[in-house]
């Protein structure tokens, strides 16, 4: 006799199916990484303090200054930043051969160095928890993926020894496989890209003040064979493009009429009503004045706090104003048609959303892991239930509403966009629109990085 | 007797395990455990239960507002309490629109007001004016200060832009819906 698969079996086969068939040397985003014997979790500060007893943890590091009070400080450049923000968001735990390590990014309270990223590493040697400094090169490929080399240990607390330490580094790669490459969905355009260095102490053989790095060889320890018990073995936060998203408002920021329209906003918001601009490819490349996109207008109704307007699945972008007493940041009726829009397969991953407010602020929003953020949304979009207690949220958790100020609703807006995985980037705009600077959340902090 | 006494170990066993979670806890239904029960310990919802009036000048507003408990989520499969709510509205002994009585099932679906949880003195529940036919708004009510039998009312439109997919090649007007009420709005009501 015959048999039906079940609709759920059929859905598991084609789900094995779509993951096997992402397996290259790249490897689909997983929740937790298994490197051989190496257990690779995500873990949040409070659970990184119970677990290693460290209640009173610094979310800032500055390295010290008298050297009698580590043994390695170094840098290749000479001139490494001593004074850091950790950011106790995103902290990875690495527990091999029944050690565990946690790192952290950290940033120069001075500002991010373009060339540059810095990680601090917490990790068990016998029964003590000692840290470290590693510094790596940041760059961005032809493809726009980003890409770190050169580790060095740049510092490392008293009791550091002689051993090495293995990196994993984790990087979010587009394998031009997915969507945006072709237009339909495999599931695999953004892969994890491993790769390992072992970074070693300045006792160890070929070791200079500038530290040195081998990548691992199969069979090839490189600087000497891994000691399980001496080495430290740690992976680093999954490493994002920050360029990426920058690029991406690099686009708007260069666009002449976006910044009319944008303008058009800042007068709008003296309005009782809002408007709305819809972009889509501009099909006429000599129309003046030269633009990517074209705008079209939609006014909502006096003394509504709405606007509906219609569009085409070729939409690229919105862009949209508040008037008095709305909203300085998104809001969540904002964030639900945007949720909307991005569950629709035919819109742009490139989508943005563009945001002028009666309080002076000018956003722009742009959707760095359109997975990431569609699960946001069937949590808390999708749903009255949902929506109702994320308005809750943003009142009694984040502190957002239109009695506060600006400064804080935009605080409240990263803080909240960071703890629940929006998936987003927030960029805040000049007067003219021609400037914009990434915003991101740390350490109860906004950290504002210029984009172009 | 043996499987009455089974099929009891079971739901007694069922029960023991349920988690039981303060409705002001705001977590996501898909973030809790299955069989958990979103409980409204503290009886939060209490006061504002029962049927709320206003009458002025030939017109009357009347809302019922009915706490539900334990009501099974199947998708989640874990089980809430909540508010729902109807209304009705009268104009010189014409009505104009009523939808209370016209279902007792609880199912928040089938009412046009459901409030997830309480805030402090005041609840915000979706609104539906089943006249206008507008679906997205909200109904705040929130208590007079040092009263407990008085509530203003707040209807609202929703926020934002709301966008409506369009095939290629129609038309990307949209009319606007009505930005008003069928019910008079920012009224104070008292308890019956």
């Amino acid at each position: 006799m015959k048999q039906q698969l079940e609709p759920s079996l059929y859905i598991l086969i084609c789900g094995i199916f779509l993951f096997l068939g992402c397996q290259t040397d790249q490897i689909p985003i997983p929740e937790n990484k298994q490197q051989n014997s190496e257990q690779i979790t995500n873990v949040s500060f409070s659970t990184f303090k119970r677990l290693t007893g460290l209640a009173d943890f610094k979310t800032t590091f500055k390295l010290p200054e008298n050297s009698e009070d580590f043994v390695a400080l170094r840098s290749s450049e000479g001139n490494a930043p001593d004074d850091f923000i950790v950011d106790t968001d995103h902290i990875t735990q690495t527990v091999a051969y029944g050690k565990t390590a946690y790192s952290f990014r950290i940033t120069p309270k001075e500002g991010e160095k373009e060339d540059r990223r810095f990680y601090l590493i917490v990790y068990d040697k016998k029964g003590n928890w000692l840290d470290m400094i590693i510094e790596s090169t940041f760059s961005i490929d032809a493809a726009g993926n980003p890409k770190e080399t050169g580790y060095k240990e740049i510092y490392a607390s008293a009791g550091r020894g002689t051993g090495c330490g293995t990196i994993f580094t984790w990087v979010i790669n587009c394998n031009g496989r997915g969507k945006c490459a072709d237009g339909t969905c495999d599931l695999c355009s953004q892969c994890l890209k491993t790769s390992s260095e072992r970074v070693c102490g300045k006792d160890e053989e070929g070791h200079d003040d500038g530290g040195f790095t081998k990548p691992i060889q199969p069979g090839d320890g490189g600087g000497g064979a891994p000691n399980p018990e001496d080495e430290v073995i740690v992976a680093l936060p999954i490493l994002q493009n920050p360029k990426k998203e920058c690029n991406k408002v690099k686009k708007l920021a260069e666009d002449v009429l976006f910044r009319q329209k944008m303008n058009n906003l800042l007068q709008a918001t003296e309005y009782r009503f809002e408007k709305i601009f819809t972009a889509y490819e501009n099909p006429d490349l000599n129309s003046q004045p030269p633009s990517l996109f074209k705008f079209i207008e939609m006014n909502g109704t006096i003394s509504k706090p709405q606007v509906e307007y219609g569009y085409f699945n070729t939409l690229l972008g919105t862009m949209h104003s508040h008037y008095n007493s709305l909203l300085s940041v998104y809001s969540v009726d904002d964030l639900v048609d945007i949720y909307q829009k991005l569950k629709d397969p035919g819109i742009t991953d490139d989508f943005f959303s563009g945001l002028v407010t009666k309080s002076g602020t000018r956003y722009l929003m742009t959707i760095a892991d359109r997975t990431q953020f569609i699960a946001f949304g069937n949590k808390h979009l999708s749903t009255e239930n949902g929506k109702q207690k994320l308005i809750l949220k943003y009142i009694e958790k984040y502190n957002i509403s239109t009695s506060n100020s600006a400064l804080e609703n935009e605080k409240g807006f990263l803080k909240m966009a960071t703890e629940l995985n929006m998936g987003t980037a927030l960029f805040s705009g000049n007067s003219d629109f021609t400037q914009w600077k990434r915003l991101d959340y740390a350490n109860n902090q906004v950290i504002s990085t210029t984009c172009n | 007797m043996k499987n009455i006494f089974l099929i009891l170990m079971l739901i007694t066993s069922f029960l023991s395990q349920a988690q039981i979670v303060d409705i002001k806890n705001l977590d996501s239904q898909s973030d809790l455990p299955s069989g958990s029960y979103i409980k409204d310990i503290n009886g939060d919802f209490d006061k504002f239960v029962g049927t709320w009036v206003w009458v002025d000048a030939g017109k009357s507003v009347t809302f019922k507002l009915q706490k539900i408990t334990r009501y099974l989520d199947s998708e989640y499969n874990n089980y809430s309490d909540f508010m729902i709510g109807d209304y009705s509205y009268s104009s010189n002994g014409r009505v104009i629109v009523n939808t209370i009585s016209q279902n007792s099932d609880p199912n928040p679906d089938l009412h046009p007001m459901y409030s997830c949880c309480p805030y402090e003195t005041q609840i915000m529940f979706s609104f539906k004016d089943v006249r206008l036919r507008k679906d997205e708004c909200r109904a705040f009510f929130e208590f007079l200060p040092g009263s407990t039998t008085q509530m203003k009312l707040t209807l609202k439109n929703n926020e934002g832009p709301r966008g409506t997919l369009v095939p290629e090649g129609g038309s990307l007007d949209i009319t606007q819906s009505n930005p008003s009420f069928i019910i008079p709005n920012d009224i104070i009501l008292t308890k019956q």
